[in-house]
This record gives C-alpha cells, sequence and structure tokens, in this order.
C-alpha cells in the first residue's frame, strides 16, 4: 500500500515535468492556486462553504471510476483496496477540510471528511450500454465526444440563460455563452492518439483547416439558438451576444492551433498559462498565432506527410 | 511496387531494425513472422510512416500512407465515439462520400454501441471494416486474427483473397502460422530486428518445422510439470 502511494507520487511529479515544471515548484505552485481559488471563493460568495464541498467532492467522485478501480481490486487485496481507496479519498478531500475549518466552516468540515471516505465504497463512471445521441456525428470526433461528457454542463448552460430570460439578467445570459464556448474549447485540450492524425489525406494546412471549419460549425450550432433567444429578449444588447460567439470562434480556432503546435504532447504549462491569460486579452494571442501556426504545421508533418 | 531499403530503426542505442530490404508487388499477399520483440509492429509502424527510420521506402504514390490501410495490433477507440461514428470519422479522413454503414457491416457489429465497449476482436474487425471502407491500396494488418472468432477468422482470410485479385498490396503479421500458410505468397522471418529468411509458398511447411525447433528446442526441458 505503501508503495502504491510512492508510485503516485512519482506520476505526479513527472506529469509537472512533462510541463515542463520542476516538481518543488510545481507543488508549491499548486498550494498557492489552491489557496488562491480558495480565497477569492470566500471572499465573492456567501454559498462558499457549500460549493467547497461540491468541488471537494467531485474530485474524490473521479478517482471512484469503474476501470481504475478494477485494477486495484485485482492487485491488492480486498481489505488492502478498501484502506488504499479510503486513505486516497481522505488524502484528497484533506486540503479542502483544512481550509474549511480555517473559515471556522466546522460543520461543513466535519461532513467532508465521512462522506468522502464513504464515497471510498463505491464506484462512479460505470460504462452505459446506453449511447447518448448527439447532433455531432457527421463529422466526428472532439464535439461527439465532448458532448457525450459534457452533456449535463450543456444543459445547465442553457438553463442558466432560460434563467437569465427569466429574471432579466442579460450578464448572466452572456454568462452562459461564454461557458458554452469556454466548454467547447475543452474538447480540444488533449492531444488524440496520433493514428487519428495519421490516417488524414491532407497537409498539415488543411487538415487544421478541416479541424477549424468543424468547430466553428459546431460551435455555432450549439450557440446560435441561444443567441437568437437571448437577442429577442435583449434586442438592443444583441451585439454583445454575436461580439462573445465571435470571440469564442477566434479562441476555438485558436485553441486548436495551440493544441497541435504542441503536438503529440499536451500543451506545456508555460503554453497553457499563455494561452489563459490570452483569453483575458485576446489581442496577445493575436501575436503568437502565426508561432502556433507554424509549429502546429511543422508537428503535423511528422504524420501528413 | 514498394521497395523498402535499408530501413534501420534505433531507439537511443538500441538497434532495434537492421537495413530491412525488401519489395511488395500488387496482388500479393506477404506475411511477416517472427517473435515477440523482433520488430515487426515496429517495421510496419516505420513503414506507416508513424516511426521515424532510416533508409527508404519507395512507391508509386507521392505519399504512400494515403493508400495505406493500417491495422494495429491493438486498435485504439477514442471514448464515446460509436461504430459507425468511427467509421465515418475514417472516410471523412480520406475524403470517402459515406454515410450509412449498415450494408457494409460485413462483420455484423453493433455500430450504434460506443466502440470503446467492444470486446477485442471486435475491435479488430471494425478497425479492419474502416480500412477497408478506406478503399486503400496497400495493407499492413498487424495481427488481424488474434481474438477474433473462427467465422470471422474465415471471413478475414476471404477479405484478404478478394483484396490479393483486386490487386492489393497486403503485409501480414501473425502468430498463428496456419492463417499466413492460407494466405500468404511469400513469408518474412524477422529475429533480432533482422530479415533472416524468405520463403516461398511451396517451401512454408518446412519454415513451420524450423520455426518450431527454433521456438522450442529444449527450452521446455528446464520446466518440471
Amino acid at each position: 500500500m505503501y508503495y502504491y502511494f510512492v508510485l503516485q507520487q512519482r506520476i505526479l511529479s513527472r506529469k509537472m515535468e512533462e510541463l515542463g515544471l520542476h516538481p518543488v515548484l510545481g507543488y508549491i505552485l499548486g498550494v498557492l492556486i489552491f489557496l488562491g481559488l480558495s480565497f477569492y471563493l470566500f471572499y465573492k460568495t456567501t454559498y462558499a462553504g457549500y460549493i467547497y464541498v461540491a468541488t471537494g467532492l467531485s474530485v474524490v467522485f473521479g478517482f471512484g471510476e469503474k476501470e481504475r478501480n478494477d485494477f486495484l481490486k485485482t492487485t491488492f487485496p480486498l481489505s488492502t483496496y478498501r484502506r488504499v481507496r479510503a486513505a486516497e479519498n481522505g488524502l484528497l478531500v484533506l486540503p479542502f477540510v483544512v481550509f474549511l475549518c480555517f473559515k471556522t466552516e466546522f460543520l461543513l468540515a466535519l461532513g467532508l471528511l465521512p462522506a468522502a471516505l464513504t464515497l471510498s465504497l463505491f464506484n462512479s463512471g460505470t460504462r452505459l450500454s446506453l449511447t447518448i445521441p448527439t447532433p455531432f456525428s457527421r463529422f466526428p470526433f472532439e464535439f461527439t465526444t465532448g458532448f457525450r461528457k459534457y452533456w449535463l454542463l450543456y444543459l445547465l448552460a442553457y438553463f442558466v440563460a432560460w434563467k437569465a430570460i427569466e429574471v432579466t439578467n442579460f450578464n448572466l445570459g452572456v454568462g452562459s455563452l461564454a461557458f458554452i464556448c469556454l466548454l467547447a474549447m475543452s474538447h480540444y485540450a488533449l492531444p488524440e492518439n496520433d493514428y487519428y492524425v495519421w490516417m488524414y489525406n491532407c497537409t498539415p494546412r488543411h487538415f487544421l483547416l478541416k479541424k477549424m471549419a468543424t468547430a466553428w460549425l459546431y460551435l455555432s450550432m450549439l450557440t446560435l439558438p441561444l443567441i437568437v433567444v437571448l437577442s429577442i429578449f435583449f434586442w438592443d444588447k444583441s451585439w454583445i451576444l454575436f461580439l462573445v460567439l465571435a470571440l469564442g470562434l477566434f479562441l476555438i480556432g485558436a485553441m486548436i492551433l495551440a493544441k497541435y503546435s504542441a503536438y503529440p504532447q499536451e500543451m506545456s504549462l508555460p503554453q497553457a498559462l499563455f494561452f489563459g491569460l490570452s483569453m483575458w486579452f485576446p489581442p496577445l494571442l493575436l501575436m503568437v498565432l502565426p508561432l502556433f501556426y507554424k509549429r502546429a504545421v511543422q508537428r503535423l508533418n511528422t504524420y501528413l506527410q | 511496387m514498394i521497395q523498402i531499403e535499408n530501413l534501420s530503426k534505433n531507439y537511443g542505442s538500441k538497434t532495434v531494425l537492421k537495413q530491412i530490404n525488401f519489395e511488395l508487388e500488387p496482388g500479393k499477399v506477404y506475411g511477416m513472422v517472427g517473435e515477440n520483440g523482433a520488430g515487426k509492429t515496429t517495421l510496419f509502424k516505420c513503414i506507416a510512416g508513424l516511426e521515424d527510420c532510416s533508409g527508404s521506402i519507395s512507391s508509386p504514390y507521392s505519399i504512400l500512407k494515403n493508400h495505406l490501410g493500417f491495422l494495429p495490433t491493438n486498435p485504439y477507440f477514442l471514448p464515446k465515439i460509436t461504430g459507425s461514428e468511427y467509421l465515418q470519422l475514417l472516410c471523412n479522413a480520406r475524403n470517402i462520400p459515406l454515410n450509412n454503414f449498415a450494408e457494409k457491416n460485413i462483420f455484423d457489429l453493433p455500430l450504434a454501441q460506443y466502440a470503446e465497449t467492444y470486446s477485442t476482436g471486435m475491435k479488430k474487425k471494425l478497425a479492419l471494416t474502416g480500412i477497408l471502407l478506406q478503399k486503400n491500396d496497400f495493407f499492413i494488418l498487424d495481427e488481424p486474427f488474434n481474438g477474433v472468432d473462427i467465422q470471422s477468422n474465415m471471413l478475414i482470410t476471404a477479405i484478404i483473397e478478394r483484396l490479393k485479385a483486386a490487386q492489393k498490396t497486403i503485409l501480414i503479421s501473425s502468430h498463428i502460422f496456419s492463417t499466413l500458410n492460407d494466405t500468404c505468397d511469400q513469408i518474412f522471418v524477422l529475429r533480432g530486428g533482422e530479415i533472416v529468411q524468405r520463403v516461398e509458398k511451396p517451401d512454408f511447411q518446412q519454415l513451420d518445422e524450423e520455426m518450431r525447433q527454433f521456438v522450442l528446442g529444449d527450452k521446455i526441458e528446464s520446466f518440471h510439470f
């Protein structure tokens, strides 16, 4: 059991190294980001405690994934498996518990720990035989898989937009639109297996254009109904909605270029940070897009020529 | 004709393929045999362009891989993609205008289900269907018979025969010698990253015997059952 956790630590360190980050710096940065976000959350909303508990539990939930647990069950005796899972979940929520105590939210802290330990007894993410229908089957795969993974979040975004109309809060509507754009961008965050690039019979430039055209088409399909409905209720501000869509289309294109500029690796941390910064100030992105494009073409040349 | 000349591959200081030379003609089926780790999969990946290597691969096509259907040993499937969406993706990639796969579903696969939930054999059959739909001229099939039921084995053998009759070039690896015996015109023996033998059809049985001798030898005697 001890060796299992040593391995987990090694895996984490290696992932940081792959991101171009020294592990020690990574751990320090991780703690600082965690603290920064926690303070920000508690500063921003009075419901922070509940959001915090939900976040902690959602992290733990991911570790209950069936395949991973099947592997652990076949590797360890049942009693060791139970201890490993309990220790994992306990360690994962510990920072949340400590911060809740710091914020004198003792009741929530006391609830979170046993809830996390109880979750260690259950497996999540059992493979569904049910196929979720999607309007994106004609041009797989990013939106097809992304929609099936996050359809609940898409539904939530539409619900928030509906609420925005109900309470006549335009900003809420813009927020839901921006959220859909961000969610769509996340479908392009990870590099796919090289077979799925290699199989194309086109030049890297054509490949990138194909990917972008599909992303633009499908993002428009997801957002235009929302924009039309919001425009009916907030007619005078509809130009803002179209501006957000234009920005979303620009950013998803940039995301594709950024992804393939690092292909077959994941984007490095500096690259991801720069991309994150550019989202706050898009003109910054205009400067690096030619560089992303040039590097993406170079990387793709290995597989497509 | 596809010509492979002086193909070599190193992983750091370790040489996994040494000066490989062979030619593949249209309308012929070639087998590649060798122990695990002999370099078969690496060689296939090098020919496909999925691995960097030295040497040259010449073909009548300007870009060989655009005419190549590659069936990997363990085909990788993206999560939450159905069988028909996988086929759609492969057709889109080669600009094949096809979107109804019911008729082409020769292995009776549950195409509406997520491909990742398929069994090993079903995955292999789906991947094979995909590269057949792409209308390739050259096929590399890495262990096509592995994990596949006997009926599908017969079907795959028949498909290979059809491909051969259609003047396609096929390169197969298999650990099941009888399947190679049935389908191949020539077999290459890969050992330690080198092609050590080329055997024509009349000598296949002799090769089978030689391999049995080489593999088994007296190794099994060290075990006391």
